[in-house]
């Protein structure tokens, strides 16, 4: 058992979700001052600008990087990909229990949306879990380790247990 | 604006309340009861409170430079001790309060669901009022993003205060009042920014960073309480569909 698995997570519309967030922020904050160019920056602050930008592109780069979630299962560890980022390693030793399970959000969080949630996300039931999903909510598997907890939503759910458990016992 | 303001916040905070609690759609009908709320305490009882000690005073009415501290505290209260009381009174209906009744995160969320609606309300009269400003009526849509941001924010808020009172409400009239008072410091807080912008102290961009500041504060204090009531709830002995668990290898 030596090669790599990758699964795929199941499909949302997450990345329109993040586009739209995006552009919203981007435009809402930039409009005054386009239609206005004798005076640029008259109905826009400068704090304001800086908020939609700020957080505009980097939600466009995630949506763009959306289908390219997934999650590798390598010899001995599970990695959680998004875009060229490998962010979360998971060791087979390291894990303890794996649930399905609905989650209680929280608005302690930057980024979930309705289909999408990356990072680190605080829910109302679970605290603080590591996320790499297609969904914000529903139907998450939990990782649970001794020290964490990742969040995750593979599209072949029988197939990515059967291939975890395989990689666990082994 | 408002035709943005709404739809925007309506989404956002009814799935937070729907995914934040028990995915219950009987509270998202408490969106509605506060939405009238706002303009009823504004035009029939803080206007004529307000008129009434302008004219018995002689300030006119408002925060003005020069006034005596007791009426700029008044003016200051004023909001805060009405629209915090009112914004509970659809708890008077037994069905609504049948669903605050239940523990405390119960009477949290319905709390915060009331406060939204209050906060929705505020939106839908302080749009109206605008429109009647020939200055403002005449300002094109697009120019008022600082509304859509202001107003979304401050729905929160309210909807955090209110969920602070109720959470205390049905515990006796000590631990009652105890709520209120936590509730009306913390709307004070949360208005005195535009209080200082009214006499020129702060400058519309400062209270508006002083007003993101303030509400990220109620989110941590909002989460916090939350996750308390949690704890104090009975554990739940299964919560998700386990399918491998180490101690007991395979499932």
């Amino acid at each position: 058992m030596s090669e790599s698995t990758t699964f795929r997570p199941r499909s949302s519309k997450g990345w329109l979700w993040l586009a739209l967030l995006g552009f919203m922020l981007i435009l809402l904050t930039t409009f005054p001052a386009l239609i206005t160019p004798d005076e640029p920056l008259s109905g826009v602050s400068i704090p304001g600008l800086l908020i939609g930008w700020g957080i505009g592109i980097p939600c466009l780069l995630l949506a763009f990087w959306f289908p390219s979630m997934r999650y590798e299962l390598q010899p001995e560890e599970l990695v959680l990909i998004y875009g060229p980022l490998k962010l979360y390693r998971v060791p087979y030793k390291d894990i303890k229990k794996m649930t399905w399970q609905d989650l209680q959000i929280s608005l302690l969080s930057s980024f979930r949306l309705p289909g999408f949630a990356l990072f680190t996300v605080p829910y109302g039931d679970e605290g603080s879990v590591k996320m790499v999903s297609t969904s914000a909510a529903n139907r998450i598997l939990l990782i649970k380790t001794a020290k964490e907890t990742y969040g995750i939503t593979p599209a072949d759910e029988e197939g990515f247990i059967a291939v975890m458990k395989e990689r666990i016992r082994s | 604006m408002l035709f943005i303001t709404l739809p925007v916040s309506l989404l956002v905070y009814g799935l937070y309340i729907y995914f934040g609690y028990r995915r219950d759609a009987r509270y998202l009908l408490l969106l509605l009861p506060g939405l009238p709320l706002s303009a009823l305490v504004n035009i029939a009882v803080k206007a004529p409170i307000g008129l009434a000690v302008g004219d018995v005073s002689g300030y006119g009415v408002g925060f003005a430079i020069g006034m005596p501290v007791l009426l700029l505290l008044f003016y200051a209260l004023l909001a805060p001790v009405t629209e915090e009381a009112i914004k509970i009174s659809p708890l008077l209906v037994p069905q609504i309060r049948r669903l605050a009744r239940p523990g405390k995160l119960d009477a949290l969320w319905t709390g915060f669901a009331l406060g939204a609606s209050f906060g929705l309300g505020e939106a839908i009269f302080l749009a109206i009022q605008f429109n009647t400003v020939p200055q403002y009526a005449s300002t094109p849509w697009y120019l008022f993003t600082g509304f859509l941001i202001e107003r979304f924010l401050t729905i929160y808020a309210h909807g955090v205060m209110t969920a602070i009172f109720t959470s205390f409400l049905f515990q006796g009239w000590g631990k009652a009042l105890l709520g209120y008072l936590s509730a009306i410091s913390m709307h004070f807080v949360v208005n005195a920014g535009a209080a200082l912008l009214q006499v020129g102290i702060m400058d519309a961009n400062t209270v508006f960073l002083l007003e993101i500041v303030t509400v990220m504060a109620f989110v941590v204090i909002f989460e916090m309480v939350r996750r308390r009531f949690k704890q104090m709830e009975p554990v739940e002995e299964i919560t998700g569909e386990v399918v491998f668990d180490a101690d007991e290898k395979e499932l």
